[in-house]
């Protein structure tokens, strides 16, 4: 889960002009250097989009996510996976 | 005669370009037709038509608030190496754009289900597309009633 607005460009400010759409396009999870699963988002997903998602785990390794915002700006976040 | 018949033709032809430039202004954040949710599938899944079944497609059958819909998407699929999902997608038919994401799904993955949180601009059906690792289309289709849509919700500032 990320927090973001993700305008989808039929809102309007104060001024009462609309508000540029402004999304997140590409979210990314890798795990054990293989991609797990990448989203293609667009504005039909909510605001701060969530995703669930199962991923096969056969040993401990980071896992890696990756959100990538139209303009270009790439958050990441990453959390260890300790398999016993 | 004969040199009035073109002019009067490309007069009535010119403000059918008015008149439809206009409808498309004022039907800006307007709805999809059917056709182009068709049309989406198809430049992302190919002209093939995609079968019934395979899926489940998990939505409230009634949403106060179109902004935040719960969905959860879960592909029949053993998951193994030569026979899993490669990709799906979900649409709304009626929203201003069909397409909503497309999810493509890695060797990694686990349990072939996928949850999110969509926007649905009023009551319509939510349409989801799979894709499997023999390129075989399925698809299923759910009802999901609307209260408040998310394009009202927003306008309304509440």
């Amino acid at each position: 889960m990320i927090m973001h607005p993700m305008e989808n460009g039929f809102n309007f400010d104060s001024q009462g002009t609309t508000i540029p759409v402004h999304i997140i396009t590409d979210f990314v999870c890798a795990y054990d250097g293989a991609e797990v699963v990448r989203v293609q988002l667009q504005p039909g997903l909510s605001a701060n989009p969530y995703f669930s998602f199962y991923l096969t785990a056969t040993r401990s390794g980071p896992v890696d996510f990756k959100w990538t915002d139209q303009d270009g700006t790439v958050t990441t976040n990453s959390a260890q996976l300790q398999v016993t | 005669m004969t040199d009035r018949a073109p002019f009067l033709s490309r007069r009535s032809a010119l403000l059918t370009i008015g008149g439809s430039v206009l409808l498309s202004m004022v039907a800006l954040p307007g709805v999809a037709a059917d056709e182009d949710t068709a049309a989406a599938i198809r430049q992302l899944y190919g002209d093939r038509e995609p079968t019934a079944g395979r899926i489940s497609l998990q939505l409230p059958a009634l949403a106060e608030s179109g902004n935040s819909v719960p969905l959860t998407l879960t592909v029949d699929s053993p998951m193994t190496a030569t026979d899993r999902v490669l990709r799906a997608s979900v649409f709304a038919n009626r929203n201003p754009r069909p397409l909503i994401a497309t999810v493509l799904f890695g060797p990694k993955y686990g349990t072939p289900t996928f949850g999110t949180n969509i926007r649905l601009s009023g009551t319509q059906d939510v349409i989801a597309v799979a894709q499997m690792s023999d390129h075989s289309l399925w698809s299923a289709q759910v009802r999901v009633l609307v209260t408040v849509g998310a394009c009202d919700a927003l306008q309304l500032r509440y």
